[in-house]
């Protein structure tokens, strides 16, 4: 067992490392922290330089010093820094019950300052610790070991780096294993940091970092912690935050206030981190609309880039108008790092303009979940995100060395999900049990283990069999004691109509509300057809009504991203679920996964629903398309929520994208007519249930290219 | 008559068949509470807009915002539908018909969202805001009196009070707006509104109110 280093920024490298290799050797079980905490107290900002943690050596505290002495009160100086660290970390550490006994703080915490020209004999009257890199071994080995459970809550005081309390209050709770009690346990616990959350976002490189994982894992969080450390750290950085949808505004903004509280005791300087969103509108700021502002190029909002750019992504259209522009004119770099959320949703332009304007050493950090893109493209490589040189090499290019912060992050703990609606989700996005073959599938099989998957048996090696299950360590203990598989994941009986599968779903909606003490607004429906979701709205709504339930249409009545109301119940198309979730998810008219042209984004589309559950879902369809999806969602049940099947080949994998780009083609942006023909003569669409104008307007069309 | 609980029904099951004959565009949920019949008040700090002053182009924003409609038109404009109930029968109602401050193509509707129109629409030259009226019948015999009829309807401004001869039940007032406002979607909404009750009561009007010109229509 050897310590784990954690490292965030570090001036003095030499002390640094010779302090590292000293715990690695002696330490053991534990942690070290270079460059953290940043602690506050009533007078000052308090810089720890390092912070050991060990179960057989204690806490101690270090500065790094390598200044030559001058005269007597050089040493008072430091043993005075000394004590500073001493009152910071004990001020905020015995905050945690966990860590008193009474009155009186349980952890020892020594000090000391690492410097070459460390004194003979302590020249000053004090507990200050004065220590000679080359004694650093033995200083460490004489350090206090831990009661264990006192280690144990120590390392989960530190984890918490702030309160994240959740948001609702759950009161006239009356069972304590009501499904309203079960997520009120969850809730609670999805509030701390674990630690590889909590190193990503300690670790910044001096330059690009990729932040990888689930949707769930806490990226978000991990973004602002780190946005609050890089301020905390360097008061006159230009930081930029920025995101792909409108509702991550509140949540950042809430996020690195409350850190910035724990670092700085104090809000962060809104006018040098700055939370955008990634475009912008007419009464928001936004980093697109920013940038076209300052080298003059028209700021077009959404709306007017939808009418504009009539194929294609929009908002990578816009985004190419400022870069082209920004050929012309040059473009002084202004921030010193940018933390870019959402990465799956933001159009390789966009990364190269944020590039563009980063200053040297281009500190770009971006977050993005695997498997959460629903227009079907792959996460775009380094090389297409931000561009080749005029030598042909990548731009951007990430690698984990050796004693520096880790270029390449992966958070394998999924909170959001159970690990049975993820295995089902998975199961039905690639299609493992499909008839016919998988779909689609990773390059690099070790993503597997990387997102949290452990190998029953069989290899993941191309051509191999292989049966996979989440492994328990990647799953929150919460849901293997609060929530069975079976009413994780729960099929629905197949239905011949959609009127049945509404009433089964009205029914189902009232018992939660009734008995499953659940509020109305933790509760999601999710309609995977954009087109008819209005429509189906109404049908939906009225079966809820006439059993008393309040339900709205998400999206209708506000541009900005509200999607729950308490007392009522959400219903959401796809786009507007994504990015969502809720206790209890209804996956309703899932046969739409089954469409013959575009497979691929129909799965994806079914994937993003059942992964919007924080606790139990409910998948239902109807009609003859629907047999076969609920043959697979069988299967998964009857595997036991294990994933069993042939890893591609790299032929195969070929074969499979190719396939996909093809149907991918063949798939209507909302505004083009031909491609809406392509997927009706496919039967992905029917056309009988597109709204009237558009069918008057496809017909006219048809007759039009038919003369 | 007919309760709160079955007028809501009724309501809901014929905007859902409006909706989906696409001579609706998407409906909010009514319900009955109490002895009112009207859309689902969602949200607490829903402040409403009184009536009595004119709507503006922001009342419009603020009512699609809160919901506060029944369902919408196919060219965005909000039907909104008030009922209260005494004894049986329809003691009170408000019924209006908001239109859309632009005139969009509705096709248009079908690709984006509301409110992604109004916003869109709202960077436009202020010349191009339609001048509609929103249209409104109340029913209120409580409030009736020598300036105040029983049933009004309003046009323009708030001190208009058109008399008419009776409440206006459902489908007397969703066939008046599609018929005189949605020819195109006339012949398809008719079949459909057939479901609701409508007025069989005698009239309110006195001889001095008939006088001037005034609503009125045969009832069964």
């Amino acid at each position: 067992m050897t310590i784990d280093v954690v490292r965030g920024p570090i001036t003095d490298h030499v002390a640094a490392d010779a302090l590292s290799e000293a715990a690695s050797r002696v330490a053991g079980e534990g942690t070290l922290y270079l460059g953290y905490p940043i602690l506050a107290t009533a007078d000052e900002r308090v810089e720890i330089d390092a912070l050991l943690v060990s179960s057989g050596f204690g806490v101690t505290a270090f500065k790094f010093d390598s200044s030559q002495p001058s005269d007597e009160s050089f040493w008072k100086k430091l043993a005075d820094e000394q004590d500073s660290m001493y009152v910071a970390l004990e001020s905020n550490l015995s905050k945690h019950e966990s860590l008193r006994r009474g009155r009186q703080f349980l952890i020892p915490i020594r000090t000391a300052t690492v410097s070459a020209w460390a004194p003979q004999a302590t020249a000053v009257d004090s507990d200050a610790n004065f220590v000679d890199p080359t004694d650093l071994e033995r200083f460490i080995s004489t350090g206090e070991a831990f009661d264990p459970d006192v280690y144990r809550s120590l390392e989960s005081a530190l984890q918490r780096v702030t309160t994240i309390r959740p948001a609702k209050k759950r009161q006239n709770l009356q069972r304590s294993d009501s499904r309203g009690a079960t997520i009120k346990v969850i809730e609670r616990g999805i509030a701390n940091l674990d630690r590889w959350q909590k190193r990503a976002a300690i670790e910044t490189p001096d330059g690009p970092q990729r932040i990888r994982g689930l949707a769930g894992s806490g990226k978000t969080i991990v973004l602002a912690m780190k946005a609050a450390l890089l301020h905390a750290q360097h008061p006159d950085w230009n930081i930029l935050v920025t995101f792909a949808s409108r509702a991550l505004y509140q949540q950042f903004e809430d996020l690195i206030r409350r850190f910035a509280f724990a670092h700085m005791d104090d809000s962060y300087d809104p006018e040098r981190l700055h939370i955008m969103h990634s475009w912008g509108s007419r009464e928001r700021p936004g980093v697109y609309k920013t940038l076209a502002e300052t080298l003059d190029t028209e700021f077009l909002s959404w709306q007017k880039a939808q009418l504009k750019f009539r194929s294609g992504d929009p908002f990578a259209s816009a985004c190419k108008e400022v870069l082209d522009a920004s050929d012309a004119h040059s473009l002084t770099p202004r921030y010193d790092a940018v933390l870019i959320d959402e990465a799956q949703d933001l159009p390789p332009e966009f990364f190269q303009l944020v590039h563009k304007f980063t200053k040297d050493p281009k500190r770009v950090v971006w977050a993005y979940d695997e498997l959460q893109k629903l227009d079907d493209s792959e996460m775009a490589d380094l090389e297409g995100l931000f561009g080749v040189d005029s030598d042909g090499s990548a731009v951007v290019s990430l690698k984990n060395q050796e004693n520096a912060p880790r270029q390449d992050v992966i958070l394998p703990i999924c909170y959001r999900n159970s690990p049975w609606a993820l295995a089902t989700a998975h199961a039905v996005g690639f299609g493992v049990y499909r008839d016919g073959g998988l779909v689609q599938h990773f390059e690099n099989t070790e993503l597997w283990t990387d997102i949290g998957y452990a190998v029953v048996s069989g290899d993941l090696q191309p051509g191999e069999p292989v049966t996979l299950t989440r492994s328990t360590t990647s799953t929150p203990r919460y849901f293997q004691e609060r929530v069975t598989p079976q009413d994780a994941v729960l099929v629905a009986p197949a239905f011949a109509e959609s009127t049945e599968q509404d009433e089964w779903l009205a029914y189902s909606i009232q018992t939660d509300l009734r008995e499953g003490e659940l509020r109305a607004d933790d509760i999601l429906v999710v309609l995977p057809d954009a087109y008819t979701s209005k429509k189906r709205f109404s049908q939906i709504s009225a079966a809820l009504a006439e059993r008393g339930v309040t339900s709205h249409l998400v999206g209708v009545g506000s541009s900005v991203d509200e999607v729950f109301v308490s007392d009522s119940v959400a219903v959401a198309h796809i786009y507007r679920a994504k990015g969502n979730e809720a206790a209890m998810v209804y996956v309703v008219d899932s046969q739409f996964a089954n469409a013959r042209a575009d497979e691929v984004s129909g799965r994806n589309t079914l994937f993003t629903a059942i992964t919007r559950s924080k606790a139990w879902v409910r998948i239902l369809g109807w009609g003859t398309r629907y047999e076969a999806i609920a043959a697979e969602l069988a299967q998964v049940q009857a595997n036991n929520f294990n994933l069993s099947f042939t890893v591609p080949t790299a032929a195969e994998l070929s074969e499979m994208r190719r396939v996909n780009r093809d149907a991918q083609a063949a798939r209507p942006s909302l505004l083009t007519f031909d491609q809406l023909l392509a997927q009706i003569d496919a039967g992905a669409i029917e056309f009988s249930r597109l709204p009237r104008s558009v069918r008057t307007k496809l017909e006219n069309f048809v007759r039009s290219t038919d003369e | 008559m007919t309760s709160p609980e079955s007028l809501a029904r009724s309501i809901r099951e014929t905007v859902a068949a409006l909706v989906e004959a696409d001579v609706a565009l998407v409906a909010n949920t009514t319900v009955a509470l109490g002895n009112r019949v009207s859309w689902a008040h969602l949200r607490a700090d829903d402040d409403g807009v009184p009536f009595r002053q004119t709507p503006t182009v922001g009342t419009f924003r603020r009512w699609l915002e809160l919901q506060h409609y029944s369902f919408i038109m196919t060219d965005g404009a909000l039907v909104q539908m008030t009922f209260d109930f005494e004894a049986g029968e329809i003691s009170r109602h408000r019924l209006a018909l908001v239109p859309f401050p632009y005139v969009v193509a509705r096709d248009e509707f079908s690709v984006f969202e509301i409110s992604d129109i109004l916003e869109l629409y709202s960077e436009m030259p202020h010349d191009e805001i339609s001048l509609r009226s929103m249209v409104r019948f109340d029913f209120d015999p409580a409030a009736a009196s020598e300036n105040h009829p029983h049933s009004h309807l309003t046009v323009n401004s708030s001190s208009c009070r058109i008399a008419g001869e009776a409440a206006m039940y459902p489908r007397d007032f969703l066939r008046f707006i599609y018929r005189n406002f949605y020819p195109e979607d006339w012949i398809q909404a008719r079949p459909i509104l057939e479901g609701l009750a409508s007025s069989a009561a005698a009239s309110f009007l006195s001889q001095d109110q008939r006088r001037e010109p005034h609503l009125a229509w045969t009832r069964s």
